[in-house]
């Protein structure tokens, strides 16, 4: 007799425990927590400095999550959904440390800049790179680099004009780039 | 070493970066969500309960409003129940003598006719039926009154009685009456007669209230019967005494 298999689809038992979870399930919101807190809590530690800070702004996030969940609609994925109000809640830290300064000057570059590097970085030092920035540059090029907004979601989201998300993308990948080269003659000796 | 494109590298090797939260990170968050949610529980309660409390207050406020013109409606209706019903019950029975009459005449009615002189009949049946209930009960409140009337006449006679007995008593002991004895004596039997009546009807009113209202009805006729009744005994007791001088 062959044994009898269910294999149940991810996104259909993710539905499943949005639903319980919706009904203030707290078992169904504990492993809903557990199975995106650590991808979410990269999301949050790439803007906010501190680990345990960031951990605050997760929670902040996810708390948001749980009140709010019966207005996910399904359309997009639902890490997505939640992803975006990490970003959002990060952003929200960030101002009332009031750490999120924006340069008036808007430099539009002419010409594209070199986008390679010659070292393979780990990502704990790419961390480090990123925590070099100031929250301007940092937060414009995190949400342009590695979580895709456009510069128009950029501009709308941070209250600022599409010239300046620009500019601050500008300057971001110009210190990274003399980050990296640091980083390359303090690991390899080389310039 | 060949080179690596800068953005697209952070982009993967963050994204596939994980972080283990601490321990402590969903109690907190389990705590946050318990007072999160509860107060917007009770809020909802407190919603549902106030307004459940003022709909009460609007139905009882609109049903103590209505209830009088309910009272006089169907007080209304009724009456103009009755009044349709007498004058049904005489339309009936015109109707049915006219059929009687026409049948007696012609034989040859269709059926619809005799259907409905049938049903005529009928409603006329029990028109007189509920008619001579109400004979009944008239004839029985009739009996009643009747009843207590003789009831009264009978206390009202032993009473003149007791007073020319008492103006004899009197005549034999003082030789003179006064008019204040008679009246005091007359009084007495008023309010005595006032009383039994009040028992009779046995009803839980004020009974000084009653008392006054029944002297107030007593007519002048008991008094006069008693002064008749005092005044023929006073001669027979007058010539019996001058008999005896004599």
């Amino acid at each position: 007799m062959k044994p009898f298999l269910k294999v149940i689809p991810l996104h259909k038992k993710e539905s499943v425990l949005i639903q319980k979870a919706i009904k203030q399930n707290r078992e169904a919101q504990r492993i809903l927590f557990d199975l995106y807190a650590p991808q979410m809590l990269s999301v949050c530690r790439t803007y906010v400095k501190d680990i345990q800070h960031a951990e605050e702004v997760m929670l902040n996030g996810f708390l948001k999550v749980f009140s709010h969940l019966k207005n996910y609609r399904s359309e997009g994925s639902f890490e997505g959904w939640v992803r975006r109000i990490m970003v959002r809640e990060s952003i929200s830290f960030i101002r009332k440390q009031k750490q999120l300064v924006f340069s008036v000057e808007e430099i539009i570059p002419n010409k594209e800049q070199p986008n390679t590097i010659e070292a393979d970085l780990q990502v704990v030092e790419i961390q480090q790179l990123i925590d070099m920035l100031p929250d301007g540059y940092k937060v414009v090029f995190v949400m342009y680099a590695i979580e895709g907004y456009k510069h128009c979601e950029i501009a709308s989201l941070l209250h600022i004009t599409e010239g300046t998300s620009k500019s601050q993308l500008y300057k971001a990948r110009k210190m990274l780039q003399k980050g990296v080269k640091k980083l390359n003659t303090v690991n390899y000796g080389t310039n | 070493m060949a080179p690596i494109n800068f953005e697209k590298d952070i982009k993967e090797k963050v994204n596939n970066r994980r972080l283990e939260p601490s321990k402590k990170a969903w109690d907190n968050l389990s705590h946050q969500l318990d007072v999160e949610i509860s107060p917007r529980h009770n809020t909802r309660y407190w919603r549902i309960g106030l307004a459940a409390s003022v709909a009460a207050f609007l139905f009882y406020i609109v049903s103590h409003k209505q209830e009088p013109f309910i009272d006089s409606n169907k007080i209304i209706s009724q009456e103009v129940l009755t009044e349709v019903e007498q004058h049904n019950i005489i339309e009936v029975a015109d109707t049915v003598k006219n059929d009687q009459e026409a049948s007696s005449v012609n034989h040859d009615n269709t059926l619809s006719l005799i259907t409905t002189s049938e049903t005529e009949i009928h409603v006329t049946t029990i028109t007189q039926s509920s008619l001579n209930n109400q004979e009944q009960t008239h004839t029985k409140v009739k009996n009643l009154n009747e009843d207590v009337l003789q009831e009264r006449s009978i206390i009202e006679e032993q009473k003149i009685k007791s007073i020319v007995a008492q103006v004899e008593i009197l005549a034999s002991n003082k030789q003179v009456v006064t008019d204040a004895d008679i009246e005091a004596l007359l009084k007495a039997a008023e309010q005595d007669i006032a009383l039994s009546r009040l028992n009779n009807e046995q009803q839980s009113v004020d009974a000084n209230a009653l008392l006054q209202e029944v002297e107030e009805e007593l007519d002048q006729s008991f008094r006069t019967r008693v002064f008749e009744a005092i005044k023929a005994k006073y001669n027979t007791v007058k010539t019996a005494v001058a008999q005896r001088n004599e």
